[in-house]
């Protein structure tokens, strides 16, 4: 538990100390993670983080959209988003890590294109995409277990595709994200 | 033209007289008006010598980390070289821990956790002091075994009076049922290590908590922790649920000694040391009886360091007197204590005798609910920050007291965590401890005893207050901070050599650092 006063015979002495920073991490490392956050909204999607280096990472998701849907909260008066029966969803991240520690683990700033496809049992299809720029924090306690916390606005454009007149109707609204991903450093 | 010449003499002399100002007890000269980087304040004023000033600047981000940035200032205090704190090896970046003047050399202290190791290392390189380039190779200094990189331990210095030695200690990461573990190693001015020392105390950390060390001209280290009993409260039953330790290392960490300070039933609320020429340690501070937020009066005692015995002890509560300059006289009778005075510091004379210096200080927290017409409710949480009144208490060498006084200060602002309140003190041989401190100009002229006027932010002054060997105090207007529309923060003055300090003055983005003299 505590410091053991190595020896330290003379300071005067060039001491190699490389062996201090023995733990230096090596590149590529990787996560996976899910996020409980999305499950409420019935997006169950598994994520894959992958850092390139000290700095830089990329993160995608796959999952799919459970039949069910508590809407969010733009949507909460949509009442086109009544008739789930389900769909999939899929993300792409680029993760900017700051210089203070090394990624994967410390503050990073991102960027993310995600999109959700619901197929209802109505006369349409729901095609939503979002546009989103954010912050976060990614902690890994003992090195394998990691909590990442984030939150980012931007923007979502939705489609409905009628499938008996093949019609789209577009609409747009900003987007606030806020949650948590936890997972596990596979390598 | 002759008009033109005789008016632009004018000019510069006004223009120099307002960077040099002076009062009856000292005269500060101020460098140029500096536009600092936003969000950022002056941390540490490292050290001055006649090369110039060096300074340790916090720069605070609105996402990620704060930054530190190493300042070099020339004599006249201009600045000539800010340069971000980047400590790495090989690419791997270390925490930046402190920054230290030594001999003329400036060492930069950085920290690594290896979480292979799980170990937390404490490494240190020379910066040259003017032109920021590291020198030579960085050296490992210490290193704590640690649990995790969130509990990790700490690094902590501190340097002798005369500058020649260097104490560090490696606290070790919390392990509540762990005993209370810690190593100290002593350096001297070039970082060349004297002595070292593991150190195990027979108490569990979860109730022992280090309260402050020091060390002194010969390298000894003197720490001061506080020990609870059974949990961490300060009361059991209306008695004190704690005791004081104080321990020592002498002759270079060969002669060792561990003192439990305990009076009894009364409350010891604040206590320091600090040694004598005599080789033993004097230990002072204040007690209380109701608890550890008012003080009752002031005890002082030795302790020999080869056995931890105490001797010469004494207590002697505040006459009505002295409590009725701080409150009622039917306050005083009914036995009211002073309310939260933290000890600040023992100073030590040559002749054994000594001081003790404490401010008042504490925070009040108001939450005020409203109702607006529409039947909502918003509430307001407003931190208020007392640094009051200043007392010093004088012992002769044998531990009794001679006099005490009040030095009369009003320092209260709201959330602002008193970033330009408190005082920095100085003293000198004659015995005279000069406080500097804003304060209302009102003040100045005012009778002792009279209410005091609040410190007035940009209208109020630089109080360079004398208090002499027989706790008679004087006081004299350094300087109008409202001549230079900056105000001076006392927190970050630092003494750098016997006569002279280093004060600095800031509003927003602004600052200006001074050299202050004081006439002795």
């Amino acid at each position: 538990m505590m410091s053991f006063l190595a020896t330290l015979p003379a300071f005067a002495q060039e001491e190699d100390i490389s062996g201090y920073f023995s733990d230096a991490q090596k590149y590529p490392t990787l996560v996976i993670k899910c996020d409980p956050v999305l499950l409420i909204h019935g997006d169950l999607a598994g994520f894959v983080e992958v850092n390139l280096g000290q700095r830089i990472a990329l993160e995608g998701s796959l999952g799919i959209l459970l039949p069910y849907y508590l809407p969010e909260l733009i949507d909460i008066f949509d009442d086109k988003l009544t008739n789930i029966k389900g769909g999939v969803s899929y993300s792409a991240s680029a993760r900017l890590y700051s210089k203070k520690r090394k990624a994967p683990e410390g503050f990073y700033g991102f960027t993310t294109f995600r999109q959700r496809k619901y197929l209802t049992d109505g006369e349409y299809n729901l095609n939503n995409k979002d546009f989103i720029l954010g912050w976060g924090y990614q902690f890994i306690p003992q090195n394998f277990v990691t909590a990442d916390l984030y939150y980012g606005i931007g923007g979502r454009v939705k489609k409905f595709n009628y499938n008996d007149t093949r019609e789209t109707d577009m609409g747009g609204a900003a987007i606030f994200l806020i949650g948590v991903r936890i997972g596990f450093k596979i390598i | 033209m002759k008009h033109l010449i005789v008016c632009l003499i004018c000019l510069s002399a006004i223009a120099l007289s307002a960077d040099a100002q002076t009062s009856k007890f000292g005269n500060v000269t101020w460098g140029p008006e500096i536009t600092g980087p936003s969000k950022s304040t002056m941390s540490d004023m490292i050290a001055s010598d006649d090369e110039g000033v060096y300074a340790l600047r916090y720069k605070g981000a609105l996402m990620g980390y704060p930054k530190m940035i190493l300042e070099y200032y020339d004599p006249k205090m201009n600045l000539k070289k800010s340069t971000e704190i980047n400590m790495t090896f090989k690419e791997n970046k270390l925490d930046f821990e402190y920054a230290l003047y030594s001999n003329g050399n400036l060492y930069l202290f950085g920290s690594y956790y290896n979480s292979k190791a799980k170990t937390n290392y404490l490494f240190y390189q020379q910066w040259n002091k003017k032109t920021h380039a590291p020198i030579g190779s960085m050296k490992k200094i210490s290193e704590t075994v640690s649990k995790s990189r969130y509990n990790r331990g700490s690094f902590e210095y501190d340097i002798s009076p005369d500058k020649s030695k260097i104490i560090m200690l490696d606290l070790a990461a919390f392990l509540r049922e762990d005993s209370e573990k810690f190593s100290v190693r002593a350096l001297d001015e070039n970082m060349i290590e004297l002595w070292s020392k593991e150190v195990s105390l027979p108490y569990t950390d979860k109730l022992f908590r280090v309260q402050n060390f020091w060390v002194d001209n010969d390298g000894n280290f003197y720490m001061v922790g506080k020990h609870y009993f059974d949990k961490v409260a300060e009361k059991k039953k209306g008695e004190p649920n704690f005791n004081y330790v104080v321990v020592t290392y002498k002759n270079e960490g060969t002669v060792e000694s561990k003192a439990t300070i305990s009076l009894g039933d009364y409350f010891i609320t604040d206590l320091q040391v600090a040694p004598r020429t005599d080789g033993s340690v004097f230990c002072a501070g204040f007690y209380s009886e109701k608890g550890t937020r008012t003080i009752k009066g002031s005890y002082g005692m030795n302790i020999n360091p080869e056995t931890g015995a105490v001797s010469n002890k004494q207590l002697k509560e505040f006459e009505k007197e002295f409590l009725t300059l701080f409150m009622s006289e039917k306050k005083a009778e009914k036995g009211k204590e002073l309310f939260e005075f933290d000890l600040d510091d023992i100073v030590m004379y040559e002749d054994g005798s000594s001081t003790l210096i404490a401010e008042q200080y504490y925070v009040k927290v108001v939450t005020t609910t409203t109702s607006n017409p529409q039947g909502g409710t918003s509430t307001r949480t407003t931190y208020y920050y007392y640094y009051n009144d200043i007392i010093a208490v004088h012992y002769d060498a044998n531990n009794n007291i001679v006099w005490k006084s009040k030095v009369p200060k009003r320092q209260v602002t709201t959330n602002d965590g008193g970033y330009f309140s408190s005082y920095f003190a100085v003293t000198d041989k004659d015995k005279n401890i000069y406080f500097v401190f804003n304060d209302n100009p009102k003040n100045i002229t005012i009778k002792e005893g009279d209410k005091l006027f609040n410190y007035n932010r940009k209208e109020s002054v630089i109080n360079l207050l004398r208090l002499d060997a027989n706790g008679e105090w004087e006081k004299s207007i350094l300087a109008k901070n409202k001549e230079f529309d900056m105000i001076t923060r006392p927190k970050v003055a630092k003494l750098v050599n016997e006569n002279e300090a280093l004060i600095y003055s800031e509003w927003r983005k602004s600052y200006r650092l001074g050299k202050l003299s004081f006439k002795g």
